[in-house]
């Protein structure tokens, strides 16, 4: 007689089932037994795939912005040769010729920009590791595993069947339905469970490791709102440069200036403004006034990819808590940083 | 065993310090820049500014790369602890995947062999 509580009303309950179940003993008692000893909380696939969304998001996010600083600094002594040999030619009483920086300076902004790119490595092997947990996520391991256990059911009993006609003996019957779905349930468990635990310590190390990033990078943060200032101030510099030269339309300042103020500029704004000292002088105090809400604006997208990170480490704590999980915080976070990313809106009606 | 300093003496600035007193000196004559070459009254006196401005500005440079440096090794641990994690989930993962295609690569292989001795009962 078989062991058993009430097991009345479990599958596999008569004694032609019973004997199916010992001779597959072997297959179903490893899903069977993991299903048992490991409970039944489901792998929070959903919650994970929604973290690892949001971490894949916020860490590129991120990555843009230190890329960013990066690819300026690169560029920043083709500024710089543009505005000094403008500012040197604008003097009639020096020589006028091209001014390019001496070599070991552009080497060491290459040499700072070097060191930025190794921030922006960090971040991505970060994004990377979201990557990872994202393709865990979307991973149905419980019915993986229900599938690969019932093909191994299917030609256990297939191989049994062929056996016994090779030998001439009695086929087994087939596996009755109650087995078949003790099985499945099993290896769907045993499926679960395994994903669940992998889930959970994947959500672990991760957090360690934006835990990490972020205290680094807020470490940081002044380092880089010196050099959004030195870079916003050579971006500054060409601008004005370009300005000055008529080279570009002093509307790109104006009709900003203007839809601020809910007024609609002249039609022949740009000639009025280049036929006045006083104007123009006007035009480039805003300009650099721009140029200082540009470093602000800067600075701050990188607080806010801080932020972001700060965000994260919250969902992460949660999901270690088995808590709800809501990426709200960092996807609005997210559209505050990418909103202060987007190009300026189009001009006002009224003002070209 | 490390001395304590005596009361009064100035403390070690930090390079982020370092840098915030640089880059305020560099900015602020950056700022003049403009001006001062318009200034110039022959290309001596121009080479001077430019040489002063670039003087600073390397200083400014070399300060942000120290101090860069100086919090490099917590950046840099941070990108292991991140590759160290992406490595982990990545391979959990395929072991994971790995224990269901294992599973199944049995079934195939006893499915084959089935086949083999289905064919053999026919001889």
């Amino acid at each position: 007689m078989r062991p058993g509580f009430d097991g009345a009303s479990l599958p596999g309950s008569s004694d032609k089932d019973w004997g199916i179940i010992v001779r597959h003993r072997a297959l179903i008692a490893v899903a069977g037994a993991y299903a048992l000893v490991a409970g039944c909380a489901a792998a929070p696939r959903a919650p994970a795939a929604s973290l690892a969304s949001a971490g894949q998001q916020a860490t590129s996010a991120f990555s843009a912005q230190v890329q960013q600083v990066e690819a300026d600094l690169r560029y920043a002594g083709v500024d710089e040769a543009f505005s000094l040999t403008f500012q040197r030619c604008s003097n009639p009483k020096l020589t006028c010729k091209a001014d390019v920086e001496p070599a070991s300076l552009s080497g060491k902004r290459v040499a700072l920009a070097n060191l930025v790119a190794l921030r922006g490595r960090a971040i991505d092997q970060l994004g990377a590791a979201y990557t990872a947990f994202g393709q865990e996520a979307a991973y149905d391991g419980s019915a993986d595993m229900a599938g690969a256990g019932q093909a191994a059911l299917d030609s256990a009993t297939g191989f049994a069947a062929a056996a016994a006609k090779l030998t001439g003996g009695t086929a087994p019957n087939p596996l009755s339905p109650k087995i078949s779905g003790l099985a499945d349930f099993g290896f769907r468990m045993l499926g679960e469970q395994l994903q669940r635990k992998r889930l959970l310590q994947g959500n672990r190390r991760i957090a360690e490791a934006v835990l990490q990033l972020r205290n680094g990078l807020a470490d940081e943060q002044t380092i880089f709102d010196s050099l959004a200032e030195y870079l916003v101030g050579k971006r500054a510099d060409a601008r004005l440069v370009l300005f000055q030269s008529g080279l570009t339309s002093s509307m790109d300042v104006l009709t900003p200036l203007a839809d601020q103020l809910g007024v609609t500029l002249v039609p022949n704004a740009d000639s009025v403004v280049r036929g006045s000292p006083a104007l123009t002088a006007s035009l480039e105090a805003s300009l650099r006034a721009s140029a200082r809400l540009d470093v602000i604006a800067a600075q701050g997208r990188y607080r806010t990819a801080i932020a972001a990170l700060d965000a994260m480490l919250r969902q992460h704590a949660a999901l270690e808590k088995q808590q709800a999980v809501s990426i709200d915080d960092v996807t609005r976070i997210l559209q505050q940083l990418n909103a202060s990313l987007a190009p300026p809106p189009a001009p006002a009606k009224g003002n070209p | 065993m490390a001395s304590t300093p005596p009361p009064g003496t100035p403390q070690p600035s930090t390079p982020q310090q370092r840098l915030a007193v640089v880059a305020a000196a560099y900015n602020e004559a950056n700022e003049h820049r403009a001006q001062d070459i318009a200034d110039a009254q022959n290309d001596e006196q121009y080479q001077q500014i430019v040489d002063n401005l670039r003087t600073l500005e390397g200083a400014f440079l070399d300060t942000a790369a120290e101090a860069l440096q100086a919090t490099g090794a917590a950046v840099e641990s941070a990108y292991q602890s991140a590759r160290t994690a992406a490595d982990a989930v990545q391979k959990a993962y395929a072991d994971g995947k790995g224990i269901a295609d294992r599973i199944r690569s049995v079934a195939a292989a006893a499915a084959a062999v089935t086949q083999l001795i289905a064919t053999a009962a026919t001889l």
